[in-house]
């Protein structure tokens, strides 16, 4: 019985002439898109290699200098892109793509690509999750806004009753053909999807990650089923159905994550990138400078290791001073700037709370941040990046400042640690954002909930 | 607007058009769905008119923190100076610290910073405020306006948005108008009436179009009462012609949703269809055409790598080492007398300086050919979207609102190149102090360079 309603609805979905048009232009819209991304992510990629080669290749061939020279000429990190930004680019537009790692201090990623694109880039963007996360509901919507209502309006629904069929069925019936519906729509762009990655240099864990971004995006869709459910139960007429899902939808999708980055600017103030430096250098001046060996705090420095060793001057020190003095100082520095950082990053944080406790009224923020999250191009793992880079500059340098004292050539650089990078893994993901899961499942079972009410409270008549 | 109104009223109107004018003004004030829409409205207007305020505030605030870092530093030194004038300080030993020594005081923790102001009515749009930083400073060693002093955001939020009036206009107004039109013709079939409408001796369109400008009247008249409300509220200035050109703006803005709502009112169709037509054409002019402008623009011209770029320059800077030894040669041949100057230079200091100037200027010209070839692709592109933005009027609508608030990128952009223009002034000012061994003086604190129309 459930069957054959769902068949039926089924059939009738697939007959109507607006669903036709709009799976259509959906259906181009995510190809299209796919295409897109495949085609930048292969183009950044390769970029990214040549970048990482000649940058070490510049480092090595840098010539005869001192170590600390070297040092302050500095080197940099790339930060890879994921496969997974096939999917969701996340955030990746808006972050850096490169640090300059260099002695004394920690910079923050630069290069946003978003400041070198046309003024539209903003607006919207055309990657497959935007299209999965936000236009696919309102066909959902579509689908669904007049199940009930039209057999209301028509007074089939009294006719089907009367037969014998129970409302639990018919209901159930309905959601089934959405799905089917759906399904029938989405399986060859999921499984596109699935030969795009495969044909990536994907990593161990990406097609997991991507089977985590399709659960959540079913468990996404199956709340906005049910609230076109519901609502075509309780309401009386299509039309006002169809407002009330819309509604819903804006709400959902459009102005509440506005509202909430605005929301999370006031309740967790970003300092001022100029504040932020001005804290950073007045910390600097408290500490040692391993560059000035005639000030107060150098001057002590120097008097604890001549304590330690027990002599009376530099020369006659078993270690060399200027070097220890120079890696004081790089300790000193490293410790402000990473306070900075890890403060900044706090800010960061809280605000994204802000953006999760919104999502109690907003699905959409939610899906939008698991999605970021499985692709890894959230913001949790940049700081990932900047964390490592750091912990390479720390590494890097420390090995220059105790380096030969005279000079040094190729043979020396060639020697210089590589920067690697090891993304986060999907355990440290799926720890990370078991909440957000979480939460997306209590929206489904509670809109499960409203459609198990619906049928009970007697409104189908 | 009120002025077009009354001029509408008075000519067109007979007492018959006034009473429906009535009548459908008791319509409209009695819907409980009107009175909700617009208290929303008015509160989205507030809120984002606040959010507008608190972004240019923190901008202000930056703007005076740096404006007093450099004040303090001059001050602090000119204080110095006077000192050593009267004979009651000796010179410092560090050059650095030196306020006679011009190099000192033009570059190291010497500087100027270049600020943007932002405009009476910049609290409109956030636009490109959040990406593209807002201070630069300049000294004889450069300007930092592309970097280090980047605006801290959270990237989530600068992706997400921000609630601005430009989104509550762009996005949220005709939605409005869709609520507000959707179902003028399809109402009255559906409740029965449309028939008698029909009976009666009036021409159904010139009905419909009745009843669409008077809601158009309506609701540009009030949204120009909310918004100039809002803006007084928070305390904007909105008393010169770039409001008017907003509020003409919003109005002509308006009358385009409510011609499309007019032309499918036209359709004949359903409530529901009507809906589902006007909300797909919300989607195409706001969000599909937009990301499809985009795409096209950076199919056809690419942004550049930045990461191809960051190598290269590197590279290039290499280059530049080389040529160094030619073009100070070319110099001193060109220029005999700064060649026996350079001999007789003992001092380490003037040595490398000497040589620096030299280059600086050869440099700035090497780098700068280097950097518009990645500049020039992105602008490029950008002019290219420019000209595709007359597809949709939401995009035309976004920039003028993004140009009235100053937040555009071109804005930004030209920002930076004025910042490199001062860039030259400054350190011509101070090299030819330097190159005439003059120390400064106490009066040549005050008359620094400084940023013009500011």
């Amino acid at each position: 019985m459930t069957l054959l309603i769902a068949k039926k609805e089924v059939k009738e979905l697939l007959r109507n002439n607006r669903f036709r048009l709009i799976s259509i232009t959906l259906l181009i819209l995510l190809v299209f898109s796919m295409f897109i991304s495949w085609n930048t992510y292969k183009k950044v990629q390769k970029e990214h290699q040549t970048a990482q080669i000649l940058a070490r290749e510049q480092w090595e061939s840098q010539g005869q200098k001192s170590a600390h020279s070297a040092a302050h000429y500095g080197t940099f990190a790339f930060k890879p892109i994921p496969t997974l930004s096939l999917i969701d680019n996340g955030l990746n537009k808006y972050l850096g793509v490169s640090i300059f790692l260099e002695a004394h201090r920690q910079n923050s990623a630069s290069y946003k690509q978003i400041t070198d694109q046309n003024d539209l880039a903003r607006f919207a963007d055309l990657s497959p999750a935007f299209v999965f996360i936000f236009l696919m509901p309102l066909l959902i919507i579509l689908l669904g806004f007049n199940s009930f209502t039209t057999e209301k309006e028509s007074g089939t629904l009294q006719l089907i009753l009367s037969q014998g069929a129970s409302k639990r069925k018919l209901v159930l019936g309905k959601i089934i053909g959405i799905w089917l519906t759906l399904l029938l729509l989405l399986t060859p762009v999921f499984l596109l999807g699935f030969c795009f990655i495969v044909f990536s240099d994907y990593e161990k864990g990406d097609l997991l990650r991507y089977g985590f971004i399709l659960i959540s995006l079913l468990l996404y869709y199956g709340i906005f089923i049910h609230l076109s459910i519901v609502t075509s139960v309780w309401a009386k007429s299509s039309n006002f159905s169809l407002i009330i899902l819309l509604s819903f939808w804006m709400i959902s999708a459009l102005l509440m994550p506005k509202l909430t980055a605005d929301i999370s600017k006031k309740t967790h103030k970003t300092p001022s990138a100029i504040s932020y430096q001005e804290n950073i250098k007045k910390e600097l001046a408290d500490g040692i400078n391993g560059h000035d060996p005639s000030s107060e705090k150098a001057i002590a420095f120097k008097d604890s290791l001549l304590k330690k060793y027990n002599v009376k001057s530099i020369g006659k020190l078993p270690v060399n001073f200027y070097q220890l003095l120079m890696q004081a100082g790089e300790k000193h520095e490293t410790t402000v700037y990473k306070n900075a950082m890890t403060q900044l990053n706090n800010v960061y944080i809280e605000q994204l709370k802000v953006h999760q406790l919104n999502a109690f009224i907003s699905p959409t923020i939610l899906m939008r941040m698991l999605s970021m999250q499985f692709a890894n191009t959230d913001l949790q793992s940049h700081y990932n990046f900047t964390y490592q880079a750091e912990e390479y500059r720390g590494a890097l340098i420390s090995s220059l400042n105790s380096g030969p004292s005279g000079t040094v050539d190729t043979d020396f650089f060639k020697k210089n640690i590589k920067f690697k990078y090891n993304p986060i893994t999907l355990s440290q993901t799926i720890e990370k954002n078991a909440s957000n899961l979480m939460y997306l499942t209590i929206w489904w079972l509670l809109s499960g909930l409203l459609v198990i009410l619906s049928v009970q409270k007697n409104k189908l008549k | 607007m009120v002025v077009i109104k009354w001029s509408f009223g008075n000519s067109i109107c007979s007492k018959k058009q006034i009473e429906m004018i009535k009548l459908e003004l008791k319509n409209i004030v009695r819907n409980p769905l009107v009175s909700i829409l617009v208290l929303f409205l008015f509160i989205f207007i507030l809120f984002a008119s606040y959010n507008g305020k608190s972004r240019v505030n923190k901008q202000l605030e930056g703007i005076e923190l740096v404006k007093n870092k450099e004040n303090t530093f001059y001050t602090n030194h000119k204080n110095n100076l006077k000192s050593i004038e009267e004979g009651t300080k000796k010179t410092p030993k560090r050059v650095f610290e030196d306020p006679t020594n011009p190099v000192a005081m033009g570059n190291y923790y010497g500087g100027t910073y270049l600020t943007v102001t932002p405009a009476p009515l910049s609290v409109i749009s956030n636009g490109q405020s959040d990406i593209f930083p807002y201070y630069s400073k300049v000294n004889i060693g450069g300007t930092n306006a592309e970097k280090n002093n980047d605006n801290f955001e959270n990237p989530m939020n600068i992706a997400t948005g921000g609630f601005d009036l430009a989104f509550v206009f762009v996005f949220i107004l005709p939605l409005l108008i869709i609520a507000f039109s959707y179902n003028i013709l399809s109402s009255e079939r559906e409740q029965g009436t449309l028939r008698l409408l029909l009976s009666m001796p009036i021409n159904i369109k010139t009905w419909l179009l009745k009843k669409i400008v008077f809601r158009y009247f309506f609701l540009v008249l009030l949204i120009s009462a909310i918004l100039t409300l809002s803006l007084a509220i928070i305390g904007v200035n909105f008393s010169n012609v770039t409001y008017l050109i907003l509020l003409s703006s919003i109005a002509l803005y308006t009358l385009f949703w409510f011609g499309l709502a007019f032309l499918i009112n036209l359709l004949n169709k359903s409530s529901s269809q009507n809906i589902i037509l006007l909300l797909g054409t919300w989607l195409l002019f706001v969000l599909i055409i937009p990301s499809f402008v985009n795409i096209l623009a950076s199919s056809v011209y690419p942004s550049p790598s930045r990461v191809e770029y960051i190598t290269s320059k590197r590279a290039i800077e290499k280059e530049f080492e080389k040529k160094e030894e030619a073009i100070l040669q070319k110099f001193y041949e060109e220029n005999p007398s700064e060649k026996d100057k350079e001999n007789n230079t003992t001092n380490r200091f003037r040595k490398y300086w000497n040589k620096n100037f030299i280059l600086l200027n050869e440099k700035n010209k090497f780098m700068d050919a280097f950097e518009s070839k990645y500049e020039n692709q992105s602008m490029n592109q950008r002019e290219f979207a420019n000209k595709l933005s007359w597809f949709s009027p939401a995009i035309i609508f976004q920039n003028t609102m993004n140009e009235i608030a100053e937040t555009d990128t071109q804005h930004y952009l030209s920002f930076q190149n004025s910042t490199k223009i001062f860039q030259k002034e400054w350190t011509e000012y101070f090299y030819s102090k330097y190159k005439n061994h003059q120390k400064l003086t106490v009066e040549d604190f005050n008359n620094f360079p400084k940023q013009k129309n500011n």
